[in-house]
């Protein structure tokens, strides 16, 4: 009996628990799956993860059956028979049918939440993909890692084309397929890059992310009217407020199965309106820290008690829709296990990549941009930092690589960070070389510090490699990343230890960050120093020292940087900051674990300011992370700790 | 009524070799350039439903003359002829407006395939 034909009240319940076990099945299959592939010199324990995914996927197929989820059913059958061929030994477990069973488990999980959402799928070309591996002849080469790595966003759906094999110039035909797209609406992303599409090592995968009104078929036929198209695929953001289903009226044949309140529970809201609302909240935000302020000079019970509500209040409207502009970081991470999983077998290399934080909140927009610089970061640590199986287990290393991706909350900050376990960075290499291309600085090879050879690496077209590989070899290096983290206000740093691996931490602000700031004065000019970065206010006078002034604080001798100089300004008043002068006053910085004293005018406490980042600066004005209102109302530049401890800020002030 | 042609190269071997393949497939080539100039000029002149344009040629290349066809008609359809290795020229064309490319030597199915597209 089919649950269309019971009374409304149980399939409700049929529904409810459909939802539920379904995920629980598929579940069990992803991690089945996932399994599988470390499992490929196991048969033991590869029998045994295939036995689990099979299954999970039968039993799935049962309830959809039940459901009438034809879509459901139709696939979980595909997968069902190409697990069965591969238990039955007839079809040959390698890393290319793992990927393509991971990417049907993956596309299962994605054809139940539509159809439970009451959306219809077509899932033809899946199962003809599926039906091909079965037998044993595999479908042309998984889409390319970048390709994966682009996520469709509500609104901004994703187009997936691989262009004919035969076509004599695919660079040229994936122009034109971008240029379709492109009358539809405006594009997002494009990967690869316009560069790389004329270059060799484009395969005729492309990924399109187009923001559009224009629907799954639309998309689909414009890309195809391009010529040449072998395939394509349109993805859409999962999330319920992202675009309507094609047949979006009729496409609800289980309505019953659809959970109203999941229904009820998203709006669309054009970005800009987000924009501006969270603007008049960090405004209000702002607003509120002087009202505090001018109401404790008031002395009025009752006109605190107010504002102290109103201060709750608008704090909790600005956390609100702060939040609506934040996603997870699994937005982004989840779908990068598999890119370096691509990018390792690409060059014979064996790695897996473990992600860590997916939960942390991070501001949509940085999330976007950050993508393209972890699968960069990604590649590196693949091509560069893990070595080749044999050279792994020659150094006493497990043969698999293991790359750690890791979101972390750190105070005021997010840190991103990759972490893999190969062969480190060769120091004396990069000298070698960076003499060799010029203009490097005579340090010695241990004077050579991980900032100073990051500075390095990071040289535009600067690469280590002795040859260019077919992974990294496309001209973005270090640089890119750099250059790409900077945009979007944050920090590339990095630490390598040669033979134990290479650690590139990308720090970023939480773009408006309500924070506690030391408040210092040269002159008439106000300026913040976030507390996060102050250990603490010292009164005294330096004292000349081998390579420029320095201050004692306890035991410890510490450079001297007067920010009058970092500033370029002259010497204030007589008394102020001059060197005779009996007593200064000076705050203890630290970055990236240097220290320093920081002479100013004079200290004027600590106060709760709203800091604004300020777009990515040059030369001096580096000094500054951002702006900010002050309590009295005046604008502050909120000072930059880590650029200021820099050897190049201490020269110049010494 | 058929669909009219320009037919733009500067070497007559391959202008006769792209004439015939329209003209068998019942298009009407109304007229021929031999450079650049000569196309915008032909075009504004004969407002033909369909351009094919050799990207190299003398005084103005295809690229800059399929910009200023697109200027002068935003719904121009051009169909850029190329050789093997001129992959980074025809990008530059499609971006500036040339709606398919066909890539010599010219196979005749090809070359009508094409010219669906670009009309269709």
């Amino acid at each position: 009996m089919s649950v269309a034909r019971t009374s409304a009240s149980s399939r409700e319940r049929y529904a409810a628990l459909f939802a539920t076990e379904s995920r629980a099945q598929l579940g069990a299959a992803a991690r089945a799956v996932a399994s599988l592939g470390h499992a490929l010199d196991d048969r033991a324990a590869a029998r045994a993860a295939l036995d689990e995914v099979f299954r999970a996927v039968h039993s799935l197929k049962g309830m959809a059956a039940a459901m009438e989820l034809a879509a459901v059913e139709t696939l979980a059958h595909a997968l069902e028979t190409a697990l069965g061929r591969a238990r039955d030994g007839a079809l040959e477990l390698d890393a290319m049918v793992v990927d393509a069973l991971v990417a049907a488990v993956d596309r299962l999980d994605e054809v139940v939440d539509a159809s439970v959402a009451g959306h219809a799928v077509d899932v033809a070309a899946d199962v003809e993909t599926l039906a091909l591996f079965a037998s044993g002849a595999p479908a042309a080469a998984s889409v390319s890692a970048e390709a994966l790595a682009l996520a469709p966003l509500p609104g901004a759906p994703v187009v997936h084309v691989r262009i004919s094999p035969d076509s004599a110039l695919p660079g040229a035909r994936a122009a034109i397929v971008v240029r379709r797209l492109a009358a539809l609406g405006t594009i997002d992303s494009c990967v690869p890059d316009a560069d790389s599409l004329l270059g060799p090592t484009f395969d005729g995968a492309l990924a399109v992310r187009v923001r559009t009104d224009a629907d799954r078929d639309a998309l689909a036929d414009a890309a195809r009217g391009a010529g040449e198209v072998a395939e394509v695929r349109v993805e859409v953001a999962r999330s319920p407020q992202s675009e309507r289903p094609n047949g979006a009226p009729n496409a609800a044949p289980n309505g019953a199965a659809v959970p109203q309140a999941a229904k009820a529970a998203h709006v669309r809201v054009e970005r800009a309106r987000l924009d501006t609302l969270l603007d008049v909240a960090s405004e209000l935000a702002t607003a509120r820290v002087r009202l505090t302020a001018a109401v404790a000079n008031l002395a009025d019970p009752a006109v605190a008690a107010v504002a102290a509500d109103v201060a709750r209040l608008i704090g909790m409207l600005h956390e609100e829709v702060r939040g609506t502009r934040t996603a997870p970081a699994a937005e982004v991470f989840e779908r990068l296990p598999r890119v370096v999983r691509d990018l390792a077998r690409a060059v014979g290399k064996r790695a897996e990549l473990v992600v860590e934080g997916g939960d942390v909140a991070l501001d949509r927009a940085v999330l976007e941009e950050l993508t393209e610089p972890l699968v960069h970061l990604l590649r590196n640590a693949v091509d560069h930092g893990i070595e080749h199986a044999e050279d792994r287990v020659a150094a006493g290393k497990p043969p698999m690589g293991r790359i750690v991706l890791r979101a972390e909350r750190d105070r005021d900050a997010v840190l991103v960070s990759v972490r893999d376990d190969g062969r480190g960075i060769d120091r004396t290499r990069v000298r070698a070389r960076a003499e060799r291309e010029g203009g490097v600085p005579a340090e010695s090879v241990e004077a050579l510090d991980d900032q100073a050879l990051l500075a390095m690496i990071a040289r535009p077209g600067f690469s280590t490699a002795d040859a260019v590989s077919s992974v990294s070899g496309r001209g973005v290096g270090v640089d890119a990343v750099r250059d790409r983290v900077r945009r979007v206000g944050g920090k590339l740093s990095m630490t390598t230890s040669l033979g134990e691996g290479t650690s590139f931490t990308i720090r970023l602000p939480l773009t408006l960050a309500l924070g506690r700031a030391l408040v210092a004065r040269v002159g008439d000019a106000a300026f913040a120093l976030p507390v996060s970065s102050v250990c603490e206010t010292v009164e005294g006078a330096p004292a000349p020292g081998d390579g420029g002034e320095v201050w004692q604080v306890r035991d410890e001798m510490l450079p001297v940087v007067r920010l009058r100089d970092a500033l370029g300004v002259a010497s204030g008043p007589a008394g102020a900051s001059t060197a005779d002068a009996p007593t200064l006053e000076a705050a203890v910085i630290e970055a990236g674990g240097r220290r320093a004293a920081l002479v100013v005018d004079a200290v004027d406490g600590q106060q709760d300011v709203l800091v604004r980042t300020l777009p990515p600066l040059r030369g001096a004005l580096r000094i500054f992370g951002g702006a900010t209102i002050l309590v009295d109302g005046t604008p502050a530049l909120v000072l930059d700790a880590s650029a200021l401890v820099t050897p190049a800020s201490l020269a110049h002030s010494g | 009524m058929s669909k009219s042609v320009l037919v733009c190269d500067d070497a007559i071997f391959m202008r006769t070799m792209v004439s015939d393949i329209l003209t068998q497939a019942g298009f009407e080539v109304v007229g021929e350039a031999e450079t650049g100039m000569q196309a915008v000029e032909r075009y504004a002149e004969l407002r033909p439903d369909l351009v094919t344009m050799d990207i190299v040629m003398p005084d103005m290349g295809g690229i800059d003359a399929v910009r200023e066809i697109v200027k002068f008609d935003p719904d121009a359809k051009v169909l850029m002829c190329s050789a093997m290795g001129q992959q980074a020229l025809v990008v530059e064309a499609i971006q500036a407006g040339a709606k398919d490319f066909v890539v010599k030597p010219f196979q005749p199915s090809r070359v009508l395939e094409a010219i669906t597209r670009v009309l269709g």
